[in-house]
């Protein structure tokens, strides 16, 4: 599969989020390949970052360069002090009524190509805020960066779709792809239509603690769902959803994912990376989902 | 406001008023938080006010839609103050411009609203000076719309560098894709000019701001008009609310017909019940409110207080009639002002209180409020208290009014007003209650008439307790004992 399918993917939906693994996943390489793909299409973008405030503020403000181009013409929601972190013509549009760690949030529109630095809300839900905003500005598409290791971004009520980004993290190539595997699990749990009796539904956040204790209660789980509102939920450890699955439970959600697909960057500027042909291979196998090579 | 303090305050219903102002704008929210009293010697002012509010109150019958209209632009304004506070002595930045051309935008449409040659509000004190010339340097295409950027008609220099980016950029764009090292040579091109141009872009948004430097004095002249005028627009809506009245400015007396507390009246219909409307005079020296316990006398003063205290601060009042004199300062005495942390007790807080505004009383012009004054001590010693601060009050410069439950103490210098209390009882004869008597006692409050009546100085206090006493049948031999102790 050739990486223009990642653009194609990304065509159905008006707002896609871009989550990480964990640094140097490769986020932003797929971030800026969907922004030039969506652009040579002709769309109008939007974009933005959400719970950013996770990471170091020196990642934002040490980095050399703001590595996310954008042309003439995009909308971006990012914060007050990260602007003059943008080499864009700026015309701003709008005041957000949300803070972040780097002052409120500020609607853009970019009168130059140029390079931009993006710091979002902190909080998922004001996501929903911020889209049709930028939307009213123009931007038909939005993409969503989403923060390191987490993968609530991909909120279907936030973003409509998801791609999520693995990097050659550690000396394990095996362990990167099991816990990729576990991820896409989590991220393509079925969506159930309607709660049955015996349904276990949490209305909120599960805990891997609470899936443990239903674990260790000893109660008969055959054919029994435990079901979150979507897979950002469920905080559960593989272990745990082994354990579960041994007994009979199926986990679903009341508004399923659309994972996109797997994005990998086998190099690390840590140590030597992995086979680019090997991973990309080994993932394939690994998850149901499209595997790109970015790099 | 004054001597009181928080706990005072909310019992007086201060608290609850106050919570009834939903300003408009930001201005407004922080006019309200500075209102301040009028003060003896401010009456032109004070009736200035008060006119204000008239208008209003006569405009908003009269044109409804348009101060519907004012009311629309009010909403619009965002607080700029920390912005315009920067201005003397730093350069803004471009969010800050686009919030100062958005005030600015929104202020053309308020003032285009509000100076309308066909609905003159004209309110004392309120102007406002038009800005066109201060939005022409933050929108000089005369564009009128909100978003803002540093446009090139600002700076010859600006254009130019942007344009040759926009050349490289252009090229950047169509490059064919392997044409690795071009890329990079024109980023770096590129990346130079974008430096350039953040240079020339803080050049002019130094001009700018110098520009705005000199229209300083209006903005702030503005918006604090804008916040009065907000502030007057929440004192009328609070009159219309509770129908209340422009009240009189007097000299040496208050003067009240049919005054009403919106605070206990508030909680007395959640209890399905009405509040007692009050009229009284009061004058100089010392007026005694007495009743029984439970005569709602201490709902009656701190009814005046609140009124008093409004009328101070420019509003008007809840009665069907006032008059009432500006003071230098109003204070209350009461069971909301005891000071626990200090440890005293009720009477040591009261005497700690009076004797420390002992020469504010001797110097200046005031009301005091004083409720069940040593009702803590013995009832021969409180007696006793109570007349003697009473006789020194009567000889101050203050209107005095004192409630208290304790008998011969009102002098024939003194007002005095009787909470009428159980009148039924004694007009309708006990008999006809004693079968009420026997399903609940909830007839005594029923019948408990809480309105102030005039007296004369040596009228004794209801022996209300005494008709409850033979309403209930107490045992006749414990009765009589009573009667006989009492009569």
């Amino acid at each position: 599969m050739s990486l223009l399918d990642l653009t194609d993917l990304a065509m159905p939906y008006d707002s896609i989020a871009i989550i990480g693994t964990a640094k140097n996943a490769g986020k932003t390489t797929t971030l800026n390949y969907m922004i030039n793909g969506l652009n040579r299409k002709g769309i109008t973008l939007g974009l933005t970052s959400v719970g950013r405030d996770g990471e170091n503020i020196d990642i934002v403000t040490h980095t050399p360069k703001p590595e996310i181009f954008v042309i003439k013409g995009t909308v971006l929601a990012t914060a007050e002090r990260l602007l003059s972190y943008c080499d864009i013509t700026k015309q701003v549009l709008h005041i957000a009524n949300i803070s972040t760690p780097f002052g409120r949030v500020v609607v853009v529109r970019a009168m130059s190509s140029g390079y931009v630095q993006l710091g979002g809300p902190s909080i998922t839900k004001q996501i929903g805020e911020i889209i049709p905003i930028m939307e009213r500005e123009g931007a038909q598409k939005s993409l969503i960066d989403g923060a390191l290791n987490r993968i609530t971004p991909a909120d279907p009520k936030i973003a409509q779709a998801a791609v999520l980004c693995v990097g050659a993290t550690g000396a394990n190539l095996q362990k990167v792809v099991e816990h990729t595997q576990f991820l896409v699990k989590i991220l393509s749990l079925p969506q159930v239509e309607t709660l049955q009796k015996n349904d276990i539904f949490f209305a909120g956040a599960v805990s891997d603690h609470v899936l443990k204790k239903i674990v260790l209660s000893g109660e008969k789980l055959n054919d029994r769902r435990i079901i979150a509102e979507d897979s950002g939920k469920f905080f559960i450890q593989p272990q745990t959803f082994e354990k579960l699955v041994a007994k009979g439970a199926t986990l679903a959600v009341k508004q399923a994912t659309n994972l996109l697909c797997v994005t990998i960057n086998p190099t690390s500027p840590y140590g030597s990376g992995f086979n680019p042909k090997e991973f990309l291979q080994k993932m394939q196998e690994a998850v149901n989902v499209p595997v790109f090579d970015v790099i | 406001m004054f001597n009181l303090n928080e706990m005072q305050k909310e019992a007086i219903g201060l608290k609850f008023i106050m919570s009834q102002l939903h300003s408009y704008s930001p201005y407004g929210k922080e006019e309200i938080k500075k209102i301040t009293c009028f003060v003896p010697g401010s009456e032109q002012e004070l009736e200035k006010e008060l006119d204000n509010i008239g208008r209003i109150l006569k405009f908003k019958d009269d044109n409804p839609q348009h101060i519907e209209r004012i009311v629309q632009c009010l909403t619009q304004f965002k607080n700029i103050w920390g912005i315009i506070k920067k201005i003397p002595d730093s350069t803004l930045n471009e969010v800050e411009l686009f919030e100062i051309k958005g005030f600015l935008l929104d202020f053309a449409v308020f003032f285009e609203t509000y100076e309308n040659k066909d609905y003159n509000v004209d309110l004392w004190g309120i102007q406002f000076a038009e800005m066109t010339e201060a939005l022409k340097i933050l929108d000089p295409t005369s564009g009128g719309v909100a978003p803002f950027h540093i446009d090139s008609v600002y700076s010859q220099t600006l254009a130019q560098i942007r344009q040759e980016k926009f050349k490289i950029e252009r090229k950047i764009e169509f490059l064919e894709p392997d044409k690795k090292e071009e890329k990079e040579r024109l980023l770096e091109q590129r990346r130079l000019l974008a430096s350039q141009e953040e240079d020339e872009e803080l050049i002019v948004m130094q001009e700018i701001t110098n520009n705005l430097r000199l229209y300083l004095d209006v903005f702030a002249r503005n918006m604090v008009a804008i916040g009065k005028l907000d502030l007057v627009l929440q004192k009328a809506y609070l009159a219309d609310c509770y129908n209340a009245t422009r009240p009189k400015i007097g000299k040496n007396n208050i003067s009240i017909v049919d005054v009403e507390n919106p605070y206990i009246a508030h909680f007395l219909a959640q209890k399905g019940k009405k509040m007692t409307k009050i009229s009284a005079r009061f004058d100089q020296g010392v007026t005694m409110i007495t009743g029984a316990n439970m005569g709602g006398k201490s709902v009656a003063l701190k009814t005046i207080v609140l009124n008093a205290v409004l009328f101070q601060m420019g509003f008007f009042v809840f009665a069907k009639s006032a008059v009432l004199p500006l003071f230098h300062d109003i204070c209350l005495i009461s069971e909301d002002m005891q000071d626990v942390e200090k440890g005293l007790s009720t009477f040591g807080a009261e005497i700690f209180y009076f004797n420390g505004i002992i020469n504010k009383i001797r110097k200046s012009f005031m009301l005091l409020a004083i409720d069940e004054f040593a009702r803590g001590t013995n009832p021969k010693e409180g007696a006793g208290i109570v007349n003697a601060i009473a006789t020194f009050l009567s000889a101050q410069n203050a209107i005095s009014i004192m409630t208290t439950h304790y008998d011969g103490v009102v002098q024939p210098n003194f007002g005095h007003y009787q909470v009428a209390g159980l009148t039924a009882f004694s007009a309708n004869g006990i008999e006809q209650f004693r079968e009420k008597a026997k399903t609940g006692l909830d007839f005594i409050t029923e019948h408990m008439d809480y309105s102030l009546v005039q007296v004369n100085h040596n009228t004794e206090i209801p022996k209300d307790a005494v008709n409850i006493c033979r309403i209930i049948e107490l045992d006749e031999e414990v009765l009589k004992l009573i009667e006989g102790n009492i009569e």
